[in-house]
């Protein structure tokens, strides 16, 4: 077992080496300023602020939502896709050998190009964010199950036919197990995509969720932040797309034991764990994920923007109880967003603008041009606080207030640790 | 045998246990240049009546239209004209009364054994209890005991043919319909495979309709051996084997090369036949 997972760590060094090389080289090229670091800031500086959304509540609130909406999705997809494909190719052949081409055409309509049909239909919302994404994922997951139907041995169904099997225990026990495989490859497939869509629906109108702190960094300008939400997608796509390979492993095991042969005796024990954890952890995301969903949706207007970010969900819960439902309005979201970043990450949040990156690290080194840009930099910071003032003198004075305060509690935490974003921070704030 | 109605079905015989009358299969075949339908008689008029508990072996060229005729028994194909009956009832489509065997073993890979045997129990809606008692004992039938929890992968041809033929077996049918079962396998699986499943019958009573291309294993294996020739598909001659059971070593034995002889005579013959066939149908394109 110990050698099994000394070669098992082996193996995954040696496939992330080409990785950890290409971020060793981004961070010192970087350093040196052979890129512009104002663009593409040091991996370290966007790991900062990774953990530092982390330690603000932001990232989970987010990446809750962000995976709420793909799941529920590609579950949608699935309840559909997958029963509609064995019907289809299972009980009318013929039909869904002729319906082929009319989908090939469906499945390349892209639902951006056609959004004024989408808000016609689904209005403005989480269902039609939903039906967007699912939308898209529907295709795959319905071409695989019938391709996955259809190329099923014959003597299979033959067999199962001759034994007078029902319809029902037909799809359920032989036409899905049997196409499954398949429908797994079109599963994940949907699922690439629909982390491609969600990416896209949420800068286009939400402002909750992963997209939209990508699309609200992007308006402030917040390059680390921009580059730290594009991080976390992939990650997401990556975490997915491994999820769903357990689960392939899981519920096709009975095609790769073979493939470790003895090995599988004591894989097979552990890998009993996944289906319930999974199972657990997928229930979790839509129940806890549909209430932060839910909460955000009734947010009031005015308080939206002072509370938005900041994560936590009794802070939301006190704000639906004081202002009741009310639903905002689609075209003001854009200016929303903006204000939701700016305060989502006040001038003294971070280690960004590279002014103070640059200060502190290299301030011997320091060439007459970057100055020029340092200054651009604290200009568009500044612009960014007098837009926070605006806000604040709103009765969400309050939560405003309670923001700092985190803030501010954060910082001090981090001094006391000493580590060198504080002086980042610290020198920003003396700014 | 042309006038054999249905009629006479009511007089019948308590031994006759599956009857064929005057079944056709003609198929619609789409040629690869027209547009238009053309025929194809796959079945001609076959007359066929398996008597109960018998061990009858269907050989006939490749394309004879043996598949065919089987998947009729089973209900999974119906024929262009005639009937089939089993115990006197008109077969209108598959049913837990006939099991069957394909040459390709056609396990469920996601199951494991025990769950391949047990799924036409699951289809009779048996209680799981009893359930996994009756697959264990099929299992241990065809002698796969230890092997109930691996999956149809994990088992090597031989292994999964008796899987296939305990499946059939487990939910209890009376006719057994096995479409060249051991043609995947090696000549000695083969020959052991064949003492099992003769030993399977005398314990469990069955009418077994068994297909193959080896006129040895018909041989051994059969009370009668139906010989088939090809286009059209026909009953050319039924041969009855008698001889004595049990019939180990019998396949060196003088009368075992004899018939061995004649039905390989009538294989010849038919080969010839539509070998001319085809030889003419090619002129006769050329000249069209
Ligand atoms: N669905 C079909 N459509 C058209 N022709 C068919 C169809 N199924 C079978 N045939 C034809 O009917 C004839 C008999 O087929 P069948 O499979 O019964 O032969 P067979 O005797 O089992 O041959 P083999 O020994 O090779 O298994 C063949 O010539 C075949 O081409
Ligand atoms: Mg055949």
């Amino acid at each position: 077992m110990k050698q099994q997972n000394k070669i098992k760590l082996e193996n995954i060094a040696a496939r992330s080496s080409g990785i950890l090389l290409f971020f060793l080289l981004w961070e010192l090229s970087a350093r040196f300023h052979l890129i512009d670091t104002q663009f593409l800031p040091p991996i370290s500086v966007i790991l900062n602020e990774l953990i530092h959304l982390l330690i603000s509540g932001e990232l989970l609130h987010n990446l809750l939502i962000s995976l709420w909406r793909i799941i529920c999705s590609l579950l949608l997809a699935a309840i559909i896709g997958i029963p509609l494909g064995i019907l289809l190719q299972g009980w009318f052949p013929r039909l869904a050998r002729d319906m082929d081409s009319f989908f090939r055409l469906l499945s390349h309509v892209n639902p951006f190009s056609l959004s004024p049909l989408f808000l016609l239909l689904f209005g403005v919302g989480e269902i039609q964010k939903l039906a967007v994404i699912s939308i898209v994922a529907l295709w795959p997951i319905l071409f695989h199950t019938i391709t996955g139907v259809r190329s099923i041995e014959p003597a299979i169904i033959k067999t199962a036919r001759s034994m007078k099997t029902p319809a029902s225990v037909m799809s359920v026990k032989i036409l899905l197990p049997a196409a499954l495989p398949t429908i797994m490859t079109g599963l994940r497939i949907s699922t690439q995509l629909s982390v491609f869509m969600l990416t896209g629906v949420e800068m286009l109108d939400a402002r909750t969720g992963l997209g939209a702190l990508v699309h609200g960094s992007a308006m402030s300008f917040d390059i680390p932040r921009l580059y730290a939400g594009g991080v976390l997608i992939i990650l997401l796509g990556i975490a997915l797309i491994q999820l769903l390979a357990l689960l392939e492993k899981q519920t096709l095991r009975y095609e790769q034991i073979n493939q470790y042969s003895d090995a599988a005796s004591v894989k097979n024990g552990l890998h009993g764990y996944y289906i319930p954890l999974i199972a657990g952890a997928l229930c979790s995301i839509i129940i806890f994920g549909g209430q932060l969903v839910r909460q955000t949706a009734v947010m009031p207007e005015m308080d939206h923007n002072m509370v938005h970010g900041s994560g936590t969900s009794h802070h939301m819960n006190a704000d639906n109880s004081a202002h009741g439902s009310m639903d905002h309005h689609h075209m003001d979201m854009e200016q929303n967003d903006t204000s939701y970043d700016v305060m989502l990450h006040p001038p003294d949040g971070g280690p960004w603008p590279p002014s103070a990156a640059h200060k502190h690290m290299d301030k011997a080194d320091q060439g007459a041009d970057m100055t020029q840009k340092d200054a651009s930099g604290s200009q568009s910071d500044g612009t960014v606080h007098m837009d926070t003032a605006d806000n604040t003198t709103d009765d969400g004075m309050q939560h405003h207030a309670m923001h700092m305060n985190n803030s501010q509690q954060t910082n001090a935490d981090n001094n006391n640790q000493g580590s060198s974003t504080d002086h980042h921070q610290q020198h920003h704030m003396d700014e | 045998m042309t006038d054999f109605t249905g009629d006479t079905v009511s007089v019948h015989d308590e031994t006759e246990k599956i009857v064929a009358v005057n079944i056709n299969k003609i198929y619609k075949v789409r040629q690869k240049d027209s547009e238009k339908l053309t025929e194809f008689q796959a079945l001609k008029n076959i007359n066929l009546t398996v008597k109960k508990e018998e061990f009858l072996v269907i050989v006939g060229p490749s394309g004879c239209g043996k598949s065919t005729f089987l998947d009729m028994v089973a209900g999974l194909a119906h024929p262009t004209s005639g009937e089939i009956y089993m115990d006197e009832k008109l077969i209108t489509g598959p049913a837990l009364d006939r099991g069957i065997v394909l040459q390709g073993y056609a396990l469920f890979p996601w199951r494991s054994i025990r769950k391949n045997v047990e799924f036409g129990l699951e289809i009779k809606k048996i209680p799981r209890k009893e359930r996994t008692e009756i697959s264990q004992r099929f299992i241990d039938l065809v002698n796969l005991h230890g092997f109930e929890d691996r999956y149809p992968h994990e088992l090597s041809g031989g292994m999964k043919q008796r899987v296939a033929i305990a499946r059939a077996l487990a939910y209890d049918p009376e006719v057994l319909l096995m479409d060249e079962p051991f043609a995947a396998v090696d000549a000695q699986t083969r020959e052991s495979l064949q003492e099992e499943l003769l030993r399977i019958w005398e314990k469990t009573k069955k009418t077994i309709i068994f297909i193959t291309h080896s006129i040895d294993e018909a041989i051994f294996l059969a009370d009668r051996v139906v010989v088939m020739s090809a286009d059209p598909g026909e009953i050319k001659e039924t041969i009855n084997i008698e001889l004595p059971r049990p019939r180990d070593g019998i396949r060196a034995s003088a009368e075992f090369g004899r018939l061995r002889q004649k039905i390989w005579q009538l294989l010849q013959n038919g080969h010839a036949d539509t070998e001319e066939l085809r030889q003419s149908d090619n002129l006769n394109d050329r000249a069209v």
